[in-house]
């Protein structure tokens, strides 16, 4: 595996990781009107 | 479409004719963003919600966006790449052509600070400020462009949000919220108590101006905690976005986790990539997501939906993991403040 297809191989886990515990899509879930946490919405 | 959701809040530049006192920009450099920067981080913004098979929402601020000479050029490039495009600015320079050039960049809604009824506001920002605001709200409503109204709430100007938020719906906002206020050190001025009192009045009298044309507000982790049924679980659904799903940057490039959160650098962009990078595997952002660390918050039943401010807890306590100041839930206890 090249240092690129590592690195994506990577990324690719620590999203699954993300999606599992939820953080990334906690922006989605904010549609109903939360605040993202920032100024803006 | 895209299974994900991610944030960007983009502060181009920090010129500003304001000096409002609770701003988290202390120094005015006058640094601005490059048009040839800008599109190296816009194209790594789109490339960083691609991999994470993410729709972006894109706030662009400043410091007064419009005072950024490329702001034409950087919205429309921007627009390229998502539909949820986001103005936080200034009303100073919004003239009936620059009001028709934000149309036709394509940005989806403007967002106008209030912080408090005349009197108030003007004393936070500047003398004026709180008339012209009105004029720019009346103005983008009147252009078709969405309008939302934010105001940052402290001990001095709590008691006047019930007015700026039937205002603001008077003028034809389409959103009126809230964030406190951040102070450099302690808290923003209302005990847990009164600040629970708060978010309760304003989500009843909030109903009544609920309408298809308004979003319904929140502003407030700790919002959820009077809107919604406790749902105890692992992991995270809503609540605060520390190292969840969203990046800052700022004019110098620096990456932050959260604006509010003034110990969240992440570190400079300066390639293509870097973003991705930051969000994936930037050691803050590892820990920021180690949410049973979080004083107080383990045995609550919001804790998946909420997690209070993050950077008030910072502030307040030397820690990001520290309660917030705010939370009835955990602060008992009557505090002086």
């Amino acid at each position: 595996m090249d240092q690129a297809e590592e690195k994506k191989s990577d990324a690719q886990k620590a999203m699954e990781k993300l999606l599992k515990e939820g953080f990334l899509t906690r922006a989605k879930a904010a549609k109903c009107g939360i605040c993202t946490g920032m100024d803006g919405d | 479409m895209p299974a994900n959701s991610f944030y960007f809040q983009w502060h181009i530049t920090d010129v500003c004719g304001n000096r409002c006192k609770h701003c988290y920009i202390t120094e005015f450099n006058k640094q601005q963003v490059s048009l040839a920067t800008a599109e190296g981080i816009m194209a790594d913004m789109k490339g960083c919600c691609e991999a994470l098979d993410a729709e972006a929402t894109l706030s662009v601020t400043g410091g007064d966006p419009l005072t950024h000479p490329e702001i034409w050029a950087i919205l429309k490039e921007a627009r390229k790449f998502t539909k949820k495009l986001a103005v936080l600015g200034n009303p100073e320079l919004l003239s009936a052509e620059n009001i028709g050039k934000l149309k036709n960049a394509g940005v989806d809604k403007y967002q106008f600070s209030l912080d408090g009824m005349e009197s108030t506001h003007d004393a936070i920002r500047r003398p004026g400020s709180f008339k012209r605001t009105l004029a720019g709200i009346r103005s983008l409503v009147q252009a078709g462009i969405h309008v939302v109204v934010n105001s940052t709430v402290s001990g001095i100007n709590y008691h006047e949000m019930v007015d700026v938020m039937k205002l603001s719906y008077d003028l034809g906002a389409s959103k009126w919220s809230f964030a406190r206020w951040v102070p450099e050190s302690g808290t923003c001025g209302i005990s847990a108590q009164e600040y629970s009192k708060f978010l309760k009045e304003i989500f009843e009298l909030q109903k009544s101006f609920k309408s298809d044309g308004t979003t319904f507000l929140a502003g407030d982790s700790l919002m959820n905690s009077v809107i919604l049924e406790p749902a105890p679980c692992d992991g995270v659904t809503t609540g605060c976005a520390l190292g969840s799903s969203a990046l800052c940057v700022l004019p110098d490039n620096t990456v932050m986790a959260c604006r509010r959160h003034k110990d969240s650098m992440l570190g400079k962009w300066k390639k293509s990539g870097d973003l991705l990078d930051f969000f994936l595997f930037n050691p803050k952002m590892e820990v920021y997501r180690q949410t049973d660390k979080i004083v107080g918050c383990n045995k609550c039943g919001f804790k998946s939906q909420c997690r209070g401010c993050r950077a008030l807890a910072y502030v307040n306590n030397g820690d990001t993991f520290g309660t917030d100041p705010q939370c009835v839930l955990i602060n008992k206890q009557p505090q002086k403040e």
